[in-house]
């Protein structure tokens, strides 16, 4: 069992949900209220991880970061190190890819909430932090939770961008999906059998979990 | 003394032109046919929808004024406002919903709270929760939810619409009731004629974002001030005539061949006229001196309950609608195709002249 692979997927998505609870919430918010015209297009490139192959996204995301680009100069010359091929450049491609993951099953509970229930927030004297957290988030929270059970989820078994930025370096970048892969390369099946075994057992528990949290609990208009 | 001071006018999303006041204490009923902006009046007062220009004032104080800038957000608006949908928060039970718009520390919320649904004779259905509470009991929790907020103003959005017809007169009295305690203008907003005239001390008139005319409802009902106002009250005899005379002994009208007197401000040439079919009587009496009398056939009667709506031919060729208490219409031996002779209350042919503009924007 290569508890190393293991432990450095699970802080992957750890940190990938930790950033995108805050920034999902608040980007799902404000589509589902907005009407602007640049509404369609925003929901288009958010969702694009969703379509795009693997490689493609990893190979823009590379480029991205590398010493080339301003990003990943700028980065290096702030911290001495470069972005990509780290675990840090691995963050910042898991939380771009996991983007629709946290922000559709989130945009939809938000819009789940009649229009009339939010103008009462606004009349009954509650900002528009107060009305999220008083009113909104404890009508939503399903969505949120389940939009935050799918990006770890997708997290710990994401393979192509991962393997693209980050590589195969064990312990900084070196994930439980590649590491299956390399069981597999060195023909070492049973290694590579149990590794999938752990992967497939939390992506049904995700799935189950989120899929009961939309039915045990509807917002009721 | 005026409180509330509403004059607004956009473009979009729906064109409005609307101005009105409402006094201390007064109950101002907002009347028109659906999608003439009603809620939208009554939502940009409350600072919900954005967009129009003019003004708000509250007492003294500016809630909106575009032309100085002055835009408050809704939740800066001391406003009390119940949803047609009732809006109340699912999550939350009664009591909660309630102390989520009152002010203070959570002991004096939940006093302020409690007070307010027993006053709505909601007590012991305080930790119910919205799903669990009937459409009656929920109207109460959302107006006692609107007054927790000691508003300035009470802003209340279709309130009778959604409930069964027993609900609605239990309602109805409840809120004659409720307004004697209450010193600040209360705007409710209605389709239905006969609850403005049964609740309201004056009403405005609202078509397609207009605001016609406001007085009180027996004022607008009696003398409207265009047809479309008069067709909008449910007037039942809208019609049109020339205006041969005016002059200090009232209006004579030519109407179709037949001379008519009336009332109203008007000029000769062309106009309309009307008359509430409450006012137009059955006459027995082949002597009776009153003026406005013409022989015509009943065409149609319709009973509903102790009243009954008969419709009456006339020799110019107009068809006219008179209501009569059933007993008078079986008394008289009233059937279709009967002659029947009819007289119409002077005072109440109000005549109309059709105005050449529209009516401008309330000054700012």
């Amino acid at each position: 069992m290569d508890w190393t692979s293991l432990r450095l997927s699970i802080l992957l998505a750890l940190v990938t949900s930790a950033i995108l609870l805050p920034l999902g919430t608040l980007v799902a918010r404000a589509l589902a209220r907005t009407r602007v015209r640049g509404r369609s297009f925003v929901e288009a490139a958010l969702a694009l991880p969703l379509v795009l192959p693997p490689t493609v996204l990893g190979y823009y995301l590379l480029v991205g970061m590398g010493a080339g680009s301003p990003v990943g100069a700028l980065y290096e010359s702030v911290l001495g190190r470069p972005l990509a091929f780290s675990f840090a450049g691995l963050v910042v491609a898991s939380v771009l890819f996991n983007l629709p993951f946290a922000i559709i099953p989130m945009q939809r509970a938000f819009e789940a909430i009649p229009e009339e229930v939010l103008q009462a927030a606004r009349v009954c004297g509650m900002s528009s932090w107060r009305s999220l957290a008083r009113v909104e988030l404890p009508l939503a929270w399903p969505g949120v939770v389940s939009g935050m059970v799918m990006t770890a989820a997708h997290t710990l078994g994401e393979f192509g961008v991962v393997l693209m930025v980050g590589g195969s370096i064990p312990g900084e970048t070196k994930t439980v999906a590649i590491a299956i892969y390399d069981r597999v390369q060195a023909l070492d099946m049973q290694g590579a059998g149990v590794l999938s075994a752990v992967l497939l057992g939390v992506s049904l528990l995700a799935l189950a979990f989120t899929a009961r949290l939309g039915r045990g609990s509807r917002v009721v208009g | 003394m005026t409180v509330l001071d509403v004059a607004i006018e956009q473009e979009r999303p729906i064109s409005l032109r609307a101005s009105l006041t409402c006094g201390r204490g007064e109950l101002l009923a907002l009347v028109g046919p659906s999608g003439s902006g009603k809620s939208t009046v009554l939502k940009t007062i409350a600072g919900l929808l954005t967009g129009a220009r003019g003004h708000v004032r509250v007492g003294g104080r500016e809630w909106l004024n575009t032309a100085r800038g002055v835009d408050l957000p809704a939740h800066e608006r001391k406003v009390g406002f119940v949803f047609q949908s009732y809006a109340l928060f699912p999550h939350m039970t009664a009591l909660q919903n309630v102390m989520s718009s009152a002010q203070g520390n959570a002991a004096a919320r939940r006093r302020l709270a409690a007070e307010w649904l027993g006053l709505m004779r909601m007590s012991g259905l305080e930790d119910r929760r919205p799903v669990q509470l009937s459409g009656g009991q929920q109207q109460r929790v959302a107006l006692a939810r609107a007054l927790a907020r000691e508003p300035e103003v009470l802003l209340l959005d279709e309130p009778f619409s959604a409930v069964d017809q027993m609900t609605r007169d239990r309602l109805y009295e409840e809120l004659a009731d409720l307004r004697k305690r209450l010193s600040i203008p209360t705007v409710f907003v209605t389709h239905s004629i006969p609850e403005a005239q049964m609740l309201a001390d004056r009403m405005v008139v609202l078509h397609r974002g207009r605001t016609l005319q406001a007085g009180t409802p027996d004022e607008v009902f009696r003398r409207p001030v265009e047809p479309d106002v008069a067709r909008l009250l449910g007037h039942k005899n809208v019609l049109e005539a020339m205006v041969v005379r005016s002059d200090r002994e009232g209006i004579l009208l030519d109407w179709k061949g037949l001379l008519l007197h009336g009332d109203g401000p008007a000029v000769p040439g062309p106009a309309t006229f009307v008359i509430p079919a409450s006012d137009i009587r059955i006459v027995v009496r082949a002597d009776d001196p009153r003026a406005n009398r013409f022989q015509g056939t009943v065409s149609a009667i319709t009973r509903l309950g102790g009243m009954a709506s008969i419709r009456v031919a006339l020799p110019n060729g107009a068809w006219i609608v008179l209501t009569a208490p059933t007993h008078i219409v079986e008394g008289r031996g009233l059937t279709e195709n009967a002659p029947i002779q009819v007289a119409f209350v002077v005072s109440s042919v109000h005549v109309m002249q059709a105005r050449s503009e529209e009516p401008g924007p309330a000054s700012p």
